[in-house]
């Protein structure tokens, strides 16, 4: 594959992946694709009218398989300068739109469709953007308590996310670890650290975007309305 | 073993408050002075050039520094004095590193105030400065940590 097929703009995890010859970095990308995406995609499915169209899980298993598989496309979402989950909502469109003619082949004479309009006033790339940042930060979750656990870091996991997800005091969460709370204090945010640059290495992915830290307070002020 | 149940340690269920309340953490804010040091202490001899650092603080070594600080074994005139020293070569027209070595020791000398004379010998506003000082203890080789993270705690209202 030519070098140049993956502009050097495109996010560098993405590109240094697609570029890697054996395969094996594809399917990274597939996968990563696959964990953070699947979510909000399901999101923008059940708010769509085609939500008649199939079990929801599968729906999303069928477009992931029908467009990953395509080699050419993740060079055309770089090309279209959207973010990531913007560009997998609108492939994800035109996939409803095949699966709709689809079926209406599989029944001549074409039945009326009976599925219930779109909720007025719903915001369908805000619901994607909200079930997005659960997504992601679930995933990033996950790598960092399976990176902690891999390197012997399985309490300072715990204190981390019992502070910061559960709201424990470092004092009672030290008592637990048989640390003193400064201790487990310090042991979170060596945590804390792993999962800020996880984060931001899933938000670069994601991209194009400004600044990551402004990214993050969009989020923020979107998931408030 | 403890009978106490204890919290579940899964994110299993992420709430759509709970994930953006951890997206936040995710911000880095305006880079600080402390960060430099924090770099240089990730780096393969991070630690080594801490202990370096440390052994700037009066007479001797680094573990002599340690005894003297960590151990609350330096009067406060002492970690003042030393402060301000090395506050002094933090300025900008000292070498790189030159600086990012006073500012360790000046990190280390607020710490030792703070932790056992109860005193903060910095301007600095105290949630900043526990913020800084939680990151740097985060990254620095014990007993270090263990005196900067208390410090940072003294401050913290994150408790």
């Amino acid at each position: 594959m030519p070098s140049d097929v993956f502009p050097q703009t495109l996010s560098t995890w993405i590109r240094d992946r697609l570029l890697d010859g054996s395969g094996g970095g594809r399917r990274e990308v597939d996968r990563h694709v696959m964990e953070v995406y699947a979510f909000p995609l399901r999101v923008y499915f059940l708010g769509t009218r085609d939500r008649a169209l199939g079990e929801p899980d599968e729906v999303i298993q069928g477009f992931f398989a029908d467009r990953l598989a395509r080699p050419e496309f993740f060079a055309q979402w770089q090309a279209s300068g959207l973010p990531l989950r913007r560009w997998l909502m609108n492939a994800l469109n035109f996939y409803l739109k095949e699966l709709r003619r689809q079926n209406q082949r599989g029944h001549p004479g074409g039945e009326a469709d009976t599925s219930e309009p779109e909720a007025p006033g719903a915001d369908p790339a805000a619901e994607v953007d909200r079930a997005f940042v659960v997504s992601m930060v679930r995933a990033a979750l996950r790598n960092v308590q399976r990176d902690c656990d891999l390197n012997g870091l399985g309490p300072h996991w715990t204190s981390f996310f019992e502070h910061f997800s559960l709201d424990r005091a470092y004092a009672d969460i030290g008592k637990d670890l048989g640390v003193d709370a400064a201790r487990a204090m310090v042991m979170a945010r060596t945590v804390r650290h792993r999962f800020q640059a996880e984060l931001r290495r899933m938000l670069s992915i994601d991209g194009p975007h400004g600044e990551i830290d402004q990214t993050i307070l969009s989020f923020v002020e979107g998931g408030r309305s | 073993m403890s009978e106490k149940p204890k919290p579940a340690t899964t994110n299993a269920d992420l709430s759509p408050d709970l994930a953006t309340r951890m997206l936040r953490l995710g911000m880095v804010g305006p880079r600080r002075g402390v960060d430099d040091v924090i770099d240089r202490l990730r780096t393969p001899d991070g630690w080594q050039w801490w202990e370096g650092c440390m052994s700037e603080l009066g007479e001797g070594s680094a573990a002599d520094a340690a005894t003297r600080l960590v151990k609350g074994r330096a009067d406060l005139a002492f970690i003042t004095s030393a402060k301000e020293l090395h506050k002094s070569r933090m300025a900008a027209g000292n070498p790189v590193p030159q600086r990012l070595a006073s500012m360790a020791a000046y990190y280390a000398c607020i710490a030792a105030a703070l932790v056992h004379h109860k005193k903060a010998i910095t301007g600095q506003s105290p949630e900043l400065l526990s913020e800084a000082l939680a990151d740097l203890a985060a990254s620095t080789p014990e007993p270090w940590s263990d005196l900067i993270g208390k410090a940072a705690l003294t401050l913290s209202k994150d408790k």
